[in-house]
């Protein structure tokens, strides 16, 4: 079949459904892990019952929001990273601050990436509109 | 502009449909031939005669609909549904077919056909084990032993509730 027929179909999926295809067999997990295929699950992919509340520990910031590559995600699947102040999301991702790192939080895969030899010479605010400028 | 106000679609096994244009010009595909006046004798199409008369059955139901959706009309309205309901039940038990109408609204580019057939494949892939999926799409696993194990590593969260 072609390939847009299985993108299509793919698109209408939850990020949990998706992580599971990956292990089917190469071709899928290519697909789903493609950029072209990423951008249009964003876009299309739209679910606005989803809503989700984190409780960001001691400082006790909490989020509520709808976002829908957010499906399928307990509460208790939530854990941060690293301790700092949650921003975002912004096409999914949380941008996580503190004094010391920056890190990108993918949090329906569960991954994460701290930024590489980040230095703090902007004020806290501005990290998160990083993201924006790509 | 052709004058005719039906256009004739042949089907890979040699089964002539005649059809309305006003029906057929959900298709992008027949719609452009329509333009170019290049649909006055017989379309031949590599669609099976089984598929090609649901998609033409799809498309009268549609235009219907389309035709009455000012009318008041309770009774049609709920003929119309039930129509829609029995045609997603048939997919949906129906895997050749379901394939077969997927290939065929791609080819003929009729998007709302389409899209309510990818949405019944992704509601059939959210329901099944990998092993199911496997089985009902053809998909032969790939990985080695190691790549599966790193992969399960990675993404195996996502089979628990």
């Amino acid at each position: 079949m072609h390939e847009d027929v299985w993108m299509d179909i793919l698109s209408r999926l939850s990020i949990k459904s998706l992580m599971r295809l990956r292990c089917l067999c190469k071709s899928w997990s290519a697909l789903i892990k493609s950029p072209h295929f990423i951008s249009k699950h964003l876009k299309d992919y739209n679910d606005e019952n989803t809503h989700l509340t984190i409780d960001c520990g001691r400082d006790h910031i909490i989020n509520v929001f709808p976002d829908g590559t957010l499906t399928d995600i307990s509460y208790e699947d939530v854990c941060m990273p690293k301790p700092g102040i949650v921003w975002g999301p912004y096409d999914g991702i949380f941008c996580v601050c503190n004094n010391t790192f920056i890190t990108l939080w993918n949090l329906a895969k569960k991954e994460y990436k701290v930024l590489p030899k980040w230095k703090p010479c902007l004020p806290r605010y501005a990290y998160p509109l990083m993201l924006d400028l790509d | 502009m052709a004058t005719t106000s039906t256009v004739k679609l042949r089907s890979g096994d040699n089964e002539v449909f005649e059809v309305e244009k006003q029906v057929m010009i959900q298709s992008g595909t027949i719609r452009n031939m329509i333009e170019d006046d290049a649909a006055d004798g017989e379309i031949p199409l590599q669609i099976s005669s089984r598929n090609l008369a649901k998609v033409v059955e799809w498309c009268k139901c549609m235009q219907h609909r389309d035709r009455n959706n000012n009318n008041d009309n309770k009774e049609e309205e709920e003929e119309e549904e039930e129509w829609e309901k029995k045609f997603d039940e048939e997919v949906s038990e129906d895997k050749d077919l379901h394939f077969g109408l997927l290939l065929a609204a791609n080819y003929l580019e009729i998007p709302a056909l389409l899209h309510r057939l990818c949405q019944l494949a992704a509601d059939i892939v959210k329901g099944k084990t990998p092993e199911e999926i496997r089985r009902t799409f053809n998909i032969k696993k790939d990985f080695t032993p190691e790549e599966e194990e790193a992969v399960m590593d990675e993404h195996g969260w996502a089979f628990h509730d």
